[in-house]
């Protein structure tokens, strides 16, 4: 079973997506902020992590910058109302993230994405 | 060599310093026996300094109290020696009311008669060499009060705790500090329990948030739209359980998570969400708040109607198009604007109070993003009493790219105000609407500097050779620096060739000046 860590500080949006990705079958990780998902890339393993860009203590580009230093080959997915921000977005995948997810968002279409990612 | 009177100025310093010294010398504290006597009697004691009582020699001997008296060698009796004055008055009254004899007293230093001349220079030598130090003399106890109180033996008052009362002012300070006290603690004691009270309605809060979720992404990801549609009320309730609904808290937190969700998903999921605020009856809830008598609630239940496009309270959200509060107003506009079927703007004609920078620009975000598929109706702005709407009108027409009424608002732009006019051709300028020159060569010749000014701009753009007629008038009868400058660069824009005749013929400097600084590749945007 593929492990998925979501790094989200929004309970109700990170439970929706750890709900809908649980019933396709992933097992997921959920942890609120940067700090916790450091240490999650370190210690747990994932497939693949799904990040928010404006979380707690450490923000998404900094989570990028390490995974891709610790876990070169993990593929990221952005999660985040940051969408129109330019700036943002190309620093993602500048990065190399596979995706970019703005908010508003569909948790079907975010399920798409992971699938064939994963595949 | 110190000439004479040098030398006469140091010896008349060396004499008065002599004589100064002299004089302290020989100073006496007493001009006679009487003011040394009520020294004395003042002083009490003198060290040193005694009396002595003298009797004649035939006088028949009468013992007073404490005095011994001895027969004297020459025949007179001595009393013992005494050291204070008020022994002697005492006793002098004494012998005085006994005998029938002149009764006398000699001075004593250390034991040694002596006369008043010399007890009084004795005093006085202690005096000077700082030996004894004179007494205040006693007021009179009338002037102090110390001694006036000592007629008035003082009676304890402080028996039986009643002694703060005895005193006035203790009492009231002790009654103020009390109460400051007392204020503290209720305080800090209300303080303690609004926080308790608050952190446990947080955590009850993430607890219904918690409980909330699951349900929620049931319903989400279960069912399809005509399925939340068709829920039985019991099914509804087994998700979200009747008890826990008539609670207002949970109430609250199930709207705000719904609202929440609705801004962060799109898809079908919105309308899932909306179906489902209105099947937990949470729209009453919206409803009940926009009927409220606190502006903050009522606020809330707008957001809320908009949020969750609950058009069926329209009328109750028209209510509050002109309420004297900026937020409801403004929010009531928004709500209004964003469910109508058509942008009607028609409610901002009767709009009373000015529209604020950031109130249109709400707006205009609003209706830029519905203009493109919904009606927008919006002639009557330019009809409002309010200036406001009027010029708020005006920049609509800009904004939404609204040529058809260009024409109407160059016909307003006759009577318009000048700030009405500035706007006007801000907006002819714009959208690149010709035909505007009669207004446009008038607004040039304005007084008002900010007209005219925007006038000469869209001249160069949009002017003729009337316009270019106007600006050479202009620029000839002389103006301030600022207007000359628009007047060339509107020149420029309209006949190059013009402005560069102009400022080959020109005598004035500050023109050749200006002509090199819009000309310059560098400089012309500056």
């Amino acid at each position: 079973m593929k492990k998925i860590l979501i790094i989200e500080d929004d309970l109700l949006i990170s439970s929706l997506v750890e709900f809908r990705l649980k019933k396709d079958g992933f097992e997921t990780v959920l942890v609120k902020d940067g700090n916790a998902g450091v240490h999650a890339i370190n210690t747990q393993n994932p497939d693949l992590i799904i990040t928010d860009v404006m979380i707690p203590f450490k923000n998404g580009i900094e989570i990028i910058h390490h995974a891709r230093k610790e876990k070169p080959n993990i593929p990221i997915i952005v999660l985040s109302s940051l969408g129109e921000e330019e700036a943002v977005v190309l620093e993602a995948f500048n990065l190399g993230v596979s995706d970019f997810i703005p908010k508003p968002f569909n948790p079907n279409e975010l399920s798409i994405r992971v699938k064939r990612i994963l595949r | 060599m110190k000439t004479a009177k040098q030398k006469l100025l140091g010896l008349l310093c060396v004499l008065m310093m002599g004589s100064q010294l002299s004089l302290a010398q020989e100073k006496t504290y007493f001009s006679d026996s009487v003011s040394f006597f009520d020294f004395l009697t003042n002083q009490e004691q003198v060290p040193g300094l005694g009396f002595r009582f003298i009797l004649p020699s035939d006088a028949k001997f009468v013992p007073a109290d404490t005095l011994i008296w001895k027969k004297w060698e020459s025949g007179f009796w001595l009393g013992t020696a005494l050291d204070s004055v008020s022994q002697i008055t005492q006793f002098q009254a004494q012998l005085d009311s006994s005998t029938s004899y002149i009764t006398r007293f000699e001075y004593l230093i250390y034991d040694k008669a002596v006369d008043l001349e010399a007890a009084s220079e004795f005093v006085s030598a202690l005096l000077r060499s700082n030996d004894i130090f004179p007494l205040e003399k006693a007021k009179s106890s009338s002037q102090e009060l110390v001694l006036l109180a000592q007629d008035f033996p003082f009676v304890p008052g402080f028996n039986i705790g009643f002694g703060y009362f005895s005193d006035f002012k203790i009492f009231m300070i002790s009654l103020i500090i009390s109460i400051f006290i007392l204020i503290a603690g209720s305080m800090i004691f209300f303080m303690i329990i609004f926080k308790s009270k608050r952190n446990r309605r947080e955590l009850l809060r993430k607890e219904i948030a918690k409980s909330i979720t699951t349900p929620l992404a049931e319903i989400l990801f279960n069912k399809t739209l005509a399925e939340v549609k068709s829920t039985s009320d019991e099914e509804l309730e087994s998700y979200f359980p009747r008890q826990h609904r008539d609670r207002k808290l949970y109430n609250e937190v199930l709207i705000e998570n719904i609202i929440s969700l609705n801004k962060k998903m799109k898809g079908d999921f919105k309308d899932k969400l909306k179906e489902l605020y209105k099947r937990l009856g949470l729209d009453k809830i919206s409803e009940s708040k926009v009927t409220s008598k606190k502006w903050d609630t009522v606020v809330s239940g707008l957001v809320q109607i908009n949020e969750m496009d609950l058009e069926q309270y329209l009328p109750l959200v028209k209510r509050h198009l002109n309420s004297s509060n900026f937020h409801i107003r403004t929010n009531a506009a928004a709500t209004l604007l964003n469910l109508s079927q058509e942008v009607d703007l028609s409610f901002l004609k009767n709009q009373k109070y000015p529209l604020s920078n950031w109130q249109q620009m709400n707006y205009l975000r609003i209706i830029k993003y519905l203009y493109p598929t919904r009606k927008l109706l919006m002639v009557e702005l330019f009809d409002s009493d309010n200036l406001s709407v009027r010029l708020f009108g005006y920049k609509l027409v800009r904004m939404v790219g609204r040529v058809d009424l260009v024409e109407k608002i160059g016909l307003i732009a006759d009577t318009a105000a000048d700030e009405e006019k500035v706007e006007i051709l801000k907006t002819i300028d714009s959208l690149g609407v010709p035909g505007y020159t009669n207004l446009i060569n008038l607004s040039m010749r304005s007084t008002n500097p900010k007209l005219s000014k925007q006038a000469i701009k869209v001249a160069g753009s949009l002017g003729d050779k009337s316009s270019e007629e106007v600006i050479l008038e202009l620029l000839k009868s002389g103006s301030n620096f600022q207007i000359k400058m628009a007047l060339m660069e509107g020149l420029k824009n309209l006949n190059l060739e013009s402005l560069e005749n102009l400022v080959v013929t020109s005598q004035d400097p500050e023109e050749k000046e200006i002509y090199n600084h819009l000309t310059d590749p560098l400089l012309s945007h500056v």
